[in-house]
């Protein structure tokens, strides 16, 4: 499959800081990736690079078939990108921009921009430096998906959108999807907001990444088991070929989360264990917290 | 046809899409002929990706409960009303292993757990006469 982004071995210095710590990541054309990770982990600064808008420390980041920081204007209209920090010219009234942007963007969607006018309560008549930090930031939703862009790079979109804004933007992504080989990469603290939307998932933690991989698979291979403690010892070849994520003992119960789950596993557990442990689905929230969460705690 | 999600159930969405399909069908909500949403539509109203919708309709499509007409959707397949016996089994079999997995973690014995089960149908008995909540 074609990838619209392809990271090897990206690295970021700040000065011995290593925020980005030589990350591989692939991303195909036509998913909806989720980028999870605590604070500090390097998501923001990969995005950054991801765009051309910081040069990496070393590697590459091909974007839409191009070096990110030698990206042709041309390529990086293709691209659509929501900051986490509000980054519009707080001098500029907002029809000014909306137009600039129209003028700019070869794909801007007219049609859209005036379906979503109303939605997004865009005020031609004020200026940038009134806006509250939500406001600031539909704005800059509105202006990205106006502009026909065939990638999305989505920055903390949801923070300070309240419950129903956030639904509204679940739908527009979802519409935004619905067309032709259109990607979309959101990083976001919201874990379940993502889950509805997400094909994939990539977690990262202290510029690495830990894990990317489908979000069904991920459900349906990452499980919790519970079982007596005393058939631990029964059980834990059968685990340990399961690849154990964290493991801990509450009273006379074990609990152990594992990576690799399958039927033919389950089958054998059960044998061993006498029928006694319970398999139990993960959230997308409890399986990051599983895989990113027992890693050592991150140096920020 | 209304579709129920639980994103963060761990159960993957399309399934959770298939299983809502064959529920409003058992409850009568669709029939044989009727046309399903379109793809964009249903994942626009429940703010899902447009490819997990494709992927429940596929899976659908498959086991000939649903057929795909050129240019005009999807419909509910006359293969639906052969359902009924293995999807409820499959449904039940669900809830009920939920209901011995919670039991046997709360250390109950098996006719403690089938008391419950008796008391919850009690309540949902239709009282003569008397208008329900």
């Amino acid at each position: 499959m074609n990838n619209v982004l392809e990271a090897k071995g990206l690295t970021k210095l700040y000065g011995t800081t290593q925020a980005v710590a030589g990350l591989d990541w692939q991303i195909p054309q036509g998913s909806a990736c989720a980028f999870l990770g605590p604070n500090g982990s390097g998501k923001s600064t990969t995005l950054r690079m991801c765009l051309g808008m910081t040069p990496a420390t070393r590697g590459t980041c091909q974007v839409l078939g191009e070096d990110a920081w030698a990206m042709r204007p041309q390529t990086r209209g293709r691209i659509g990108y929501v900051s986490e920090q509000p980054i519009l010219p707080p001098w500029m009234l907002v029809g000014r921009l909306v137009q600039f942007h129209a003028n700019f963007y070869p794909n801007w969607d007219s049609a859209r921009e005036k379906k979503l006018r109303d939605l997004f309560e865009i005020r031609d008549k004020e200026r940038i430096s009134n806006l509250s930090k939500g406001q600031h930031r539909r704005l800059m939703l509105f202006l990205a998906l106006c502009q026909g862009s065939d990638l999305l790079l989505l920055d903390e979109p949801a923070s300070g959108l309240d419950v129903a804004a956030r639904r509204q933007l679940l739908s527009l992504l979802s519409d935004f999807l619905a067309g032709d080989g259109k990607t979309l990469v959101v990083s976001t603290h919201i874990v379940t907001d993502i889950e509805r939307i997400a094909s994939d998932v990539a977690f990262i933690q202290a510029g690495r990444l830990l894990e990317c991989a489908s979000l069904d698979d991920l459900k349906e291979q990452v499980k919790r088991i519970r079982l007596p403690r005393d058939l631990v010892l029964r059980a834990e070849p059968i685990l340990n070929r399961a690849g154990i994520l964290d493991e801990e003992t509450n009273g006379a119960q074990h609990v152990v989360t594992v990576r690799e789950f399958s039927d033919d596993l389950g089958h054998a557990l059960q044998q061993a264990v006498d029928n006694q442990a319970d398999v139990l689905n993960l959230s997308l929230e409890d399986i990051y917290l599983a895989i990113v969460g027992n890693k050592e705690a991150v140096v920020q | 046809m209304h579709i129920h999600l639980n994103p963060s159930s761990g159960v993957p969405i399309y399934r959770q899409i298939t299983d809502e399909v064959k529920v409003a069908f058992l409850r009568g909500s669709i029939r044989p002929g009727d046309r399903m949403p379109s793809v964009r539509e249903l994942a626009g109203n429940l703010g899902i990706n447009p490819t997990t919708v494709v992927k429940a309709y596929d899976q659908l499509e498959n086991e000939s409960l649903i057929v795909r007409r050129q240019g005009q959707g999807a419909f509910v397949a006359d293969g639906m009303q052969l359902i009924h016996p293995q999807a409820l089994s499959n449904l039940m079999t669900q809830a009920a292993r939920q209901m011995a997995i919670e039991g046997r973690r709360l250390g109950l014995s098996e006719i403690e757990l089938l008391a419950f089960l008796q008391e919850e149908l009690a309540k949902l008995r239709p009282r003569s006469k008397e208008k329900k909540k």
